[in-house]
């Protein structure tokens, strides 16, 4: 980790230096050791502040459809598929852009790992130790192996070797292999689902940070549930409108989420929202054999049209 | 007033007590989310720690319906929703959340335009307030006028042990005291000990210096600190809708030119449609430009107007943010920013008896009052 850190630090210094780049986007120290906060840095001295850690919870690539100059982006698998996902959708230039791959571990996640350590807001040291994640609270070293507190979504990440970058930091490594934590009954039906979303999203407060912290999400200003003209969404707030707008962002989104969590790891109430694209995109794919985040000259299947799909789906 | 020792063990026969008799909010555990809901007889609260949503709700909604309209060949009726009443008791807030309903007490309880359902609400809601043991982290309410032992709210009582010391603060406190059983008098000892914690938790926090409102006012031109300073700001509005003092609220109609129904309910200067005037332009259309007005408005624009910073230290919006923002970072690096700045600019401005008042200026006791521009005719 630490020699992947200086590398990467390495190559950001580089591409500033030789002018490649105008800024470089990766991660930095947050207030918080169990929490890294993204870096924009210009300058040898901001790029020599870069972390890489199983902390790097943020998509990074949500950032990329606002630079308006030349920018490297370090880029998890998670970053590379959603590049090449605004790539395949023309909302960055691949010419803009140079993609630093960093070769990922996998990333912890938060919530899993203050059931597992409790309470790290008042972490004082956190970092990665062999096969084991090290939280140091109130002088007290607490350990829990890397398995246990990984995402869901990293135990199952095969993006290992089709890394989208200009040039690949660090060695491929082992993804963390464990159980998914959130565990949907087979029978499920819609009455579970519906009964499992009411109390979710009954948390939901409207900040948005869901979509904020989503590169699919690039609508930003012209969201259709703000929207000042059409009302799609009911002013009051509930459980019902709550579903009613996740469910609208969901289908958005269909075909074009990489189901990277970055929406649920930004929710401050804890809303297990990667669950509902999941769900989602098992759709996408069992419709139209589609792998978002693939590639960069295939338009998303929603977008689209082909005959076979209507015969498909059995019309 | 004097202090009050209520008696290990003694604490939750008192919020039954208040539930009987009052529509009792306190700290609640959801499914890893906390915040303030209003609680059953018998029911525990979670007093560990500062909730992750602050009590604001309680007493300014996050949407609630105003009134009815409805037109018809007599003409337009106005129905507006029923004056709040409920006898409303917060218990076990921090003294930073105690000290934000005195904050938007100022511009919502404005005599001549009073936010009307939050004075409502406000009038019929009594604050206890539990003195903080420990700080997070994130806690900074010493750097911003508070202290985590402040004697704010109706009635403030502090952990020692298990016991607990408690004083009222105001005649409402002295009203709910009545109901805790039997009370002795603190010792010397027992106020020692309270404020040799109060001490301790504020020792533990560091206390940052913040520039004044008017060094800050002169920050306003200087685009590239914003863009650096908010480079990685999604302006979402996880920061506005879990502080406790940011007070912004939108007005919206559901309904047709017959009928309908007007709410009123929190909005985030976040937002990009926060800002867009009729016709399209925005004058904040970046969002360095939002979170630049967020910032100003706490550290200078409420200050130059109210006299107090319109920020309690809580730190939820540090640790709420999505890509941890930490607002100590801001005052730091506008220390920085400011430090040594001329500030020639903001006193060259006419002072106030050398200029017109404007309308939307005019004070309480002037002509608006007198023709009854803000009252329901």
């Amino acid at each position: 980790m630490e020699k992947l850190q200086t590398q990467l630090r390495e190559k950001a210094i580089e591409l500033l230096d030789k002018g490649e780049v105008t800024a470089v986007i990766g991660w930095g120290s947050g207030w918080n050791p169990a929490k890294a906060t993204p870096l924009f840095a210009r300058d040898k001295e901001t790029a020599d502040k870069f972390v890489f850690n199983p902390f790097c919870f943020n998509n990074l690539a949500v950032y990329l459809p606002r630079m308006n100059e030349k920018t490297a982006i370090m880029a998890k698998p998670c970053e590379a598929g959603s590049i090449v996902a605004l790539l395949a959708e023309g909302k960055i230039a691949r010419e803009n852009i140079y993609v630093v791959g960093v070769a990922c571990r996998g990333i912890v996640d938060p919530v899993k790992l203050e059931k597992a350590v409790g309470s790290i807001d008042d972490a004082t040291a956190a970092y990665l130790d062999g096969d084991s994640v090290v939280v140091e609270i109130g002088g007290e070293a607490k350990r829990v192996p890397f398995a246990e507190v990984a995402m869901d979504k990293c135990m199952s990440c095969n993006q290992q070797d089709t890394t989208f970058s200009d040039v690949m930091v660090g060695e491929p490594a082992q993804v963390p292999q464990g159980q998914p934590s959130l565990v949907v009954p087979e029978d499920a039906d819609a009455a579970w689902w519906a009964a499992f979303w009411t109390k979710e999203f009954d948390r939901c407060i409207r900040c948005y940070a869901c979509r904020e912290s989503c590169p699919a999400c690039y609508c930003r200003d012209n969201c259709a549930v703000q929207s000042l003209r059409e009302r799609w969404q009911h002013v009051t707030w509930d459980s019902k409108e709550a579903l009613m707008f996740h469910a609208q962002r969901a289908m958005h989104v269909a075909g074009r989420c990489i189901e990277c969590g970055a929406c649920e790891r930004a929710c401050p109430m804890g809303i297990p929202l990667t669950l509902l694209h999941q769900q989602v995109g098992k759709a996408v794919k069992k419709l139209f054999d589609f792998n978002v985040g693939e590639k960069v000259d295939e338009r998303p299947p929603l977008e689209t049209f082909r005959k076979e799909e209507l015969e498909k789906s059995g019309h | 007033m004097v202090t009050k020792i209520l008696p290990a063990g003694n604490i939750q026969s008192w919020i039954d007590k208040l539930v009987a008799s009052y529509g009792v909010y306190a700290p609640v555990e959801v499914e890893g989310a906390s915040s303030f809901k209003q609680i059953k007889a018998g029911q525990a609260p979670a007093f560990d720690a500062r909730t992750d949503l602050s009590p604001k709700g309680i007493i300014f909604k996050q949407v609630e319906k105003i009134l009815s309209y409805k037109k018809d060949e007599n003409g337009i009726a106005i129905e507006y929703a029923p004056e709040e009443e409920t006898k409303t008791v917060i218990f076990g807030l921090r003294p930073c959340d105690a000290r934000s309903f005195t904050l938007t007490d100022k511009p919502f309880l404005d005599p001549v335009m009073p936010e009307n359902k939050y004075a409502e609400r406000r009038k019929h809601t009594a604050l206890v307030t539990m003195a903080c043991n420990k700080a997070c982290n994130t806690c900074f309410c010493t750097s911003v006028g508070g202290a985590p032992d402040e004697k704010v709210g109706d009635v403030w009582m502090m952990n020692l042990d298990g016991r607990y010391i408690v004083e009222a603060l105001t005649e409402a406190g002295e009203e709910l005291l009545k109901t805790a059983g039997s009370l002795s008098d603190a010792t010397v000892d027992d106020e020692a000990a309270a404020k040799r914690i109060g001490e301790t938790v504020a020792a533990s926090m560091e206390k940052l210096e913040v520039p004044s409102a008017k060094a800050l006012d002169n920050l306003f031109t200087d685009e590239a600190f914003w863009q650096n300073l908010t480079a990685k700001c999604l302006s979402c509005g996880a920061c506005t809708f879990v502080c406790p003092t940011c007070y912004c609220f939108d007005v919206k109609d559901d309904g047709t030119v017959k009928s309908g129904d007007r709410y009123r309910g929190w909005d985030s200067c976040m937002f990009f449609q926060y800002n867009r005037a009729a016709g399209g332009h925005n004058p904040r259309e970046f969002h360095w430009k939002r979170m630049r007005q967020r910032m100003l408005h706490k550290f200078s624009y409420f200050p130059e107007k109210y006299g107090d910073i319109d920020c309690v230290g809580c730190g939820r919006c540090i640790k709420s943010c999505p890509v941890s923002y930490d607002l100590r970072d801001f005052i730091q690096s506008a220390l920085r920013a400011t430090a040594g700045m001329e500030l020639g600019f903001a006193e060259e401005l006419p002072t106030e008896d050398q200029v017109e008042p404007l309308a939307c200026d005019v004070k309480p006791s002037d002509e608006i009052v007198k023709t009854g521009v803000g009252s329901d005719d």
